[in-house]
């Protein structure tokens, strides 16, 4: 009997650790997750106006995915400020699951330096990446993006996760 | 009076335990000191304010370009912190000390001293390392091209974009961001002809031929409609 729950037991952490963390890269390579479930709770930090639209706006584009978004502060963690950085916003894996390795916790950040005067549409491109990076997703280029119509992209402002991004999140559930 | 000795002994060993996890959760002083990892843990994933198609536009868009050797990385700055003053949201910056050997763009022409500070991320409130958008922490005696913005209000400067260094190993150049489309051009690029390209570049922006790029936010707004 011991011997059949030991066997079993490690049967199911050997599949458990080489289970690899599928990334939905759909063409790229970059992702901060993927996150190791799709219950994710979000907590926000004392968000500005700008930020406040990037966060409500990023949630409800995760959940059109399979991705089902809360309240709470065990999974996402959002947070604005000004940094002396170049970026926008930046998305964290800061903890990893130890049996999948896929993320745990992350934090996302906005960069209200560099988003100073921006308007609510480009809050809420911003807020539709940043979470998208939650989902697992990566960084999108014309190449990738033909139709120029994915939040994803670097290098414009669509406000909305495409079919191919939401596609790219629910293959990781 | 045994039974009782027993039970005292165990109630002491229990709150001995429960202290002993405090003093290593907590610290002795009831706050943590935090530890700064001394490598990177995980890939920060940024949209950045450029996204360049071409080493021209980086440089024409770069305060200054140098090819140096890093000579020394440590602790820097912090930023980010709320505007209350907590420092949850904070990061703290890298400092990284660059012994110049050239100075091939300088459209100002500042003096620019034998060695200066570029700072990168760096690390979160809780010290954990991260880099960003691929960008490997630079290390001591890594020796390239550096394209940098000068940080206002300070004596630093930072990478232009996450394309902006550009290592020079094993006479091949490897570009800090593999990511990108201009990783390509980079690597594709030999050495002695990288350095005239960016020379030319320089005269070319001093000139007036050549302009710097608008930032990534100066883009117009999307109109396009959801899921498509």
């Amino acid at each position: 009997m011991r011997r059949t729950i030991i066997a079993v037991a490690t049967a199911i952490l050997t599949i458990a650790v080489a289970a690899s963390p599928a990334a939905a890269s759909h063409g790229n390579k970059a992702n901060a997750g993927p996150p190791d479930n799709a219950q994710q709770d979000v907590q926000t930090n004392k968000l500005t106006t700008g930020g406040t639209a990037a966060y409500s706006h990023g949630r409800a584009q995760l959940d059109r995915t399979a991705i089902t978004m809360s309240t709470g502060g065990s999974d996402l963690h959002v947070y604005d400020a000004s940094y002396e950085a170049s970026w926008y916003g930046q998305t964290t894996c800061t903890d990893r699951n130890w049996i999948n390795w896929k993320c745990d916790h992350m934090d996302i950040k906005f960069n209200t330096r560099r988003m100073s005067g921006a308007s609510t549409s480009k809050w809420q491109s911003l807020g539709c990446h940043e979470f998208g990076h939650s989902g697992g997703l990566g960084h999108r280029w014309h190449s990738t993006d033909t139709n120029d119509n994915s939040c994803m992209q670097e290098d414009i402002w669509p406000r909305y996760l495409d079919t191919h991004d939401i596609d790219a999140v629910n293959q990781l559930f | 009076m045994r039974k009782m000795s027993g039970r005292w002994l165990r109630l002491a060993g229990i709150g001995l335990a429960t202290a002993a996890v405090l003093a290593l959760t907590v610290g002795f002083g009831g706050e943590r000191e935090v530890q700064y990892d001394a490598q990177p843990e995980s890939v920060a994933h940024s949209k950045e304010m450029y996204y360049f198609s071409s080493v021209d536009s980086m440089v024409a868009t770069s305060h200054l370009v140098v090819y140096g050797t890093v000579s020394a990385v440590g602790e820097g700055r912090f930023t980010g912190a709320d505007e209350d003053g907590s420092t949850t949201s904070q990061i703290r910056l890298r400092n990284v000390t660059i012994a110049i050997s050239d100075v091939l763009h300088n459209p100002k022409l500042k003096p620019i001293p034998p060695s200066i500070t570029l700072e990168e991320e760096g690390w979160d409130s809780q010290g954990r390392g991260y880099i960003v958008n691929g960008v490997a922490w630079s290390e001591v005696g890594d020796t390239g091209y550096f394209f940098l913005q000068h940080s206002f209000g300070t004596n630093t400067y930072s990478l232009t974009s996450s394309d902006g260094r550009v290592l020079s190993k094993d006479g091949a150049l490897v570009p800090s961001n593999i990511e990108r489309e201009l990783a390509g051009q980079i690597t594709t690029t030999q050495p002695d002809m990288f350095v005239l390209d960016v020379y030319k570049a320089s005269q070319d922006y001093a000139s007036g031929l050549l302009g710097s790029s608008d930032t990534v936010g100066s883009q117009p707004d999307s109109t396009e409609g959801a899921g498509a």
